[in-house]
């Protein structure tokens, strides 16, 4: 009996050996390392006049302005943090307009305002406005019109290079619009006949604030 | 040594790169078609005194009337003249509202150097004048050639081509009477029109 117990014990440490032998051998070791990934996305810009690109003013008495009253619409999308500029031009040198007569010689000149500084419509020439703009992007400068040919739009002509119309800050996740009008008129003396000419928005994607 | 210079331009592209604005255009395409202006005005001499007529004594007045006609046309304009008085009779008017001093017997068509009797009308100088109307240059130059004056309004001149400046022309006037004209005051109008060509 006394021989028995000893062999039972002897079994047991055994066994516990054994077991502690396999248990050792499960237990691994962890070592990790990483990546680190990065991009620098750049912008993107796409710029279309999605109504009123073609203003025809039909008959023009001088004297009489004409407003066209269908508005031209820019919309920009662009993923620029800083936001975006609208410009405008017409490539025409000195104060003349686009408007070229038929003879390829004659000009109706520019209106006098500027884009630093529109003037509510008084005179001749072309002359164009921002009469509205999404979220409250329009600046004070074009006056209190808020529809194409409203009384309070302060107009500018358009100059030879392109120059900045339009600001808008920030990001925007959607597409931004502004609403621009053309009115037009000439002097007693303005030869007859047709006039036609182009003016080009051009935007871009404002990198640093 | 490879692995460090992609590294080096990988860096330098992402600090080069944001640097590029991009911009896009779109245009507007504006036409209009400007109408024509046109104004008229006599500048001088838009009364003629002729003063005391003595039967087969004719009068020039003393000085041509000036016109002066403004217009944005590129066409040019007409010049034309009228009295509204019917038949052979001028605008001269006996105070008896009856008796008229006749027209003369050129006509805008044909006008001829002066030779008898009646009220007429040479256009002696102007931009668009026509040879018909004689050599004459001053308002009673025996070369200038008379008309009388229709009724209707018809044409003296035409003027072609576009006028940035207002284009000045001139008439002389010129009247006679016959013996038997009843002695008395006569007075009366005459029409300029300036009609802007539009083609």
């Amino acid at each position: 009996m006394k021989k028995s117990k000893k062999l039972i014990i002897v079994s047991l440490v055994i066994l516990v050996g054994v077991f502690a032998f396999f248990n050792q051998t499960k237990t691994s070791q962890a070592h990790t390392d990483t990546v680190d990934l990065s991009t620098n996305v750049q912008e993107y810009i796409s710029f279309t006049l999605t109504s009123g690109d073609t203003p025809a003013f039909g008959n023009l008495t001088p004297g009489t302005p004409i407003c066209y009253n269908t508005g031209t619409v820019a919309s920009v999308t662009t993923n620029s943090a800083n936001g975006y500029t609208l410009g405008l031009s017409d490539t025409i040198a000195s104060t003349n307009s686009a408007l070229v007569h038929t003879d390829t010689t004659t000009y109706i000149t520019d209106y006098a305002g500027t884009i630093a500084t529109p003037t509510a419509w008084t005179g001749t020439g072309l002359g164009a406005t921002n009469y509205a703009a999404d979220d409250t992007h329009k600046n004070a400068k074009w006056g209190a019109g808020t529809t194409v040919c409203d009384v309070s739009n302060k107009y500018a002509g358009i100059p030879e290079t392109a120059t900045t119309a339009h600001t808008v800050t920030g990001y925007h996740a959607s597409a931004d619009t502004s609403g621009w009008g053309f009115k037009v008129d000439v002097p007693n003396t303005q030869k007859t006949g047709a006039y036609a000419g182009t003016a080009t928005f051009t935007a871009t994607a404002v990198l640093t604030p | 040594m490879k692995k460090y210079i992609l590294y080096t331009l990988l860096i330098l592209s992402l600090i080069v790169l944001p640097n590029h604005s991009k911009a896009v255009t779109d245009t507007v395409d504006l036409s209009t078609d400007v109408m024509e202006f046109i104004s008229i005005s006599v500048t001088q001499n838009d009364s003629i005194a002729f003063g005391n007529l003595t039967p087969g004594s004719p009068l020039t007045g003393s000085g041509g009337t000036r016109i002066s006609v403004t217009t944005s046309s590129q066409f040019g304009y007409d010049l034309a003249i009228s009295d509204s008085v019917t038949g052979s009779n001028s605008t001269l008017l006996h105070t008896n509202v009856t008796d008229r001093i006749a027209d003369y017997a050129g006509t805008i068509g044909t006008p001829t150097i002066w030779s008898g009797t009646g009220l007429g009308a040479s256009l002696y100088s102007g931009t668009g004048k026509a040879v018909k109307w004689g050599s004459g240059t001053t308002y009673n130059d025996a070369l200038n050639k008379y008309a009388g004056i229709p009724e209707n309004s018809t044409v003296i001149m035409e003027k072609s081509g576009y006028l940035a400046n207002p284009d000045l022309s001139y008439i002389g006037w010129k009247v006679d009477v016959p013996n038997n004209q009843l002695t008395g005051s006569y007075a009366g109008s005459v029409t300029l029109t300036a009609t802007a060509k539009i083609n």
